[in-house]
């Protein structure tokens, strides 16, 4: 087995290719040099950041500091998904967090006690990867499902009070305006799990066969990671639309956005 | 015997983005069989007072009563049956003339179905033949748009019609029909009430016996 452990020098090699980019656009005018600056110093810094975090969790492996790490991952992605919603309303970030959290927590509860079963079952090194990559994913389909459902029942407010206006309940007025935000928010996972193994290789098998896993093996955790996923964001876009529904509907039958 | 069928007691209300004051303490009290014209102008507070009685807007204090009781919560969806409102604007769903009309039976609050002969019958005022039912409803002009609505609420034989400025986009002769659509409704049971609100003196003078004056979210005059 090859030893690909990286030294910081050998980080540094991938650094220039990046510096020739810059060159390349203070050439030809691009103005993109500051900004392709500003986000990898961002990266770099945010990523050397999370290794020493890490690497204070890994060694001291106990309880506490793991729950902590993993409550802090899981609000602020509960507040980026409200960061890329552009119709918002009061509480929307009490939806966002508590949506995250259920869904990401629950589906991780099940991969650590039933699927990975790792000794001790907090094992930092199998919880905080993985609960990290489900909050990444259902945050995203969160925040689309969310942007699409606020935005629709205020483009539609006409067409839904006619149906309300008719005896309709409000269930039965925004069902389907709902069902299309469920829908908008699952087609990127869709799409990555019809094209995953014929574009790319994805991420976290490509890790584990760096790190010398046999294929076969890297395959199985891909799918059920993959099944993890989908699960949860499914979950986590169903309680967040829930949730909106009952901020932007009253109990008495009205559209109540502004 | 006559008794109030619809009444708006003290309601006030403010704008949701706003917080400007809309309706300001109005009472209104409408009796079965009854035609009221709704006038003031523009921001008055008009099409706000038909929105609270429809139950459509959260009022702030103040209630809505029907024949004598106020209505909340799970009322609501029946409420609304026997207290139909028609926008100024008629929304459609994409589909059939016929996927229209028959929309409001396919809610869990509908007490009848849909009768397929009534709706030729009450769309033949369009001067179309059957086959109406089965034309694209987007393909309707405006006027034949609205009167497809009016019909899509007369289906459900409401009590009471609040139509919040019906005519206001129509020409003269998709106005005319538009009224006589109407009153096919208004005459077939005197106790049938009405409440309209227009800018046109003369088609309140035409539809409506008693008139109520509104300015500022106020009721002034009667």
């Amino acid at each position: 087995m090859n030893d690909l452990s990286l030294t910081w020098w050998e980080v540094s090699i991938a650094a220039v290719l990046l510096v020739i980019n810059g060159g390349m656009s203070w050439w030809l005018r691009l103005g993109l040099g500051q900004k392709i600056a500003i986000s990898a110093i961002r990266m770099a810094v945010q990523l050397a950041l999370l290794g020493l975090v890490l690497k204070q969790i890994f060694a001291l492996s106990s309880f506490g500091p793991i729950m902590l790490l993993a409550t802090a991952m899981t609000i602020i992605a509960g507040f980026s998904a409200v960061s890329r919603i552009e119709n918002r309303y009061a509480s929307i970030r009490i939806t966002t967090i508590i949506s995250v959290w259920a869904s990401s927590w629950l589906v991780t509860a099940v991969m650590i006690g039933l699927i990975v079963r790792p000794d001790p079952w907090y094992s930092p090194q199998v919880v905080i990867p993985l609960l990290g990559m489900v909050l990444g994913n259902s945050l995203t389909g969160i925040s689309l499902g969310i942007d699409r459902y606020i935005g629709d029942l205020k483009s539609k407010r006409g067409e839904i009070e006619m149906r309300l206006s008719l005896g309709a309940t409000r269930w039965e007025a925004t069902s389907g305006v709902f069902a299309t935000a469920a829908r908008t928010a699952m087609i990127p996972i869709l799409n990555t799990m019809s094209v995953t193994g014929i574009v790319s290789i994805p991420g976290m098998m490509t890790g584990q066969l760096l790190a010398g896993a046999p294929p076969i093996q890297a395959v199985k955790y891909q799918i059920m990671i993959m099944f993890v996923i989908a699960a949860a964001i499914a979950m986590g876009v169903i309680a967040a639309l829930l949730l909106s529904y009952q901020k932007l509907t009253t109990k008495d039958h009205q559209l109540y956005v502004k | 015997m006559t008794f109030a069928i619809i009444e708006a007691i003290n309601v006030t209300r403010r704008d949701d983005k706003t917080e400007r004051i809309i309706l300001d303490s109005a009472s209104l009290s409408v009796n079965a069989g009854e035609s009221v014209g709704l006038i003031g102008p523009s921001g008055s507070g008009k099409s706000s007072m038909l929105r609270s009685l429809a139950r459509l807007d959260p009022v702030l204090v103040g209630c809505i009563r029907f024949q004598g009781t106020a209505i909340t919560g799970n009322a609501i969806p029946a409420f609304r049956r026997q207290v139909a409102y028609l926008s100024q604007r008629p929304f459609l769903i994409e589909g059939t003339v016929e996927q229209n009309v028959s929309l409001p039976f396919s809610f869990a609050s509908a007490t009848g179905s849909f009768n397929r002969q009534t709706a030729i019958e009450l769309l033949g005022v369009l001067g179309r033949r059957e086959s109406i039912l089965d034309q694209d409803a987007m393909t309707l002009s405006g006027g034949e748009q609205q009167s497809v609505a009016l019909v899509r609420a007369m289906l459900i034989e409401p009590a009471v019609l609040l139509l919040d400025e019906p005519t206001a986009s129509l020409d003269t002769p998709a106005t005319q029909r538009f009224e006589n659509l109407a009153n096919i409704w208004k005459l077939a049971d005197a106790d049938r009430t009405w409440i309209w609100t227009s800018h046109d003196a003369d088609q309140v003078a035409r539809m409506t016996s008693r008139t109520v004056q509104m300015l500022d979210g106020k009721i002034v005059n009667e």
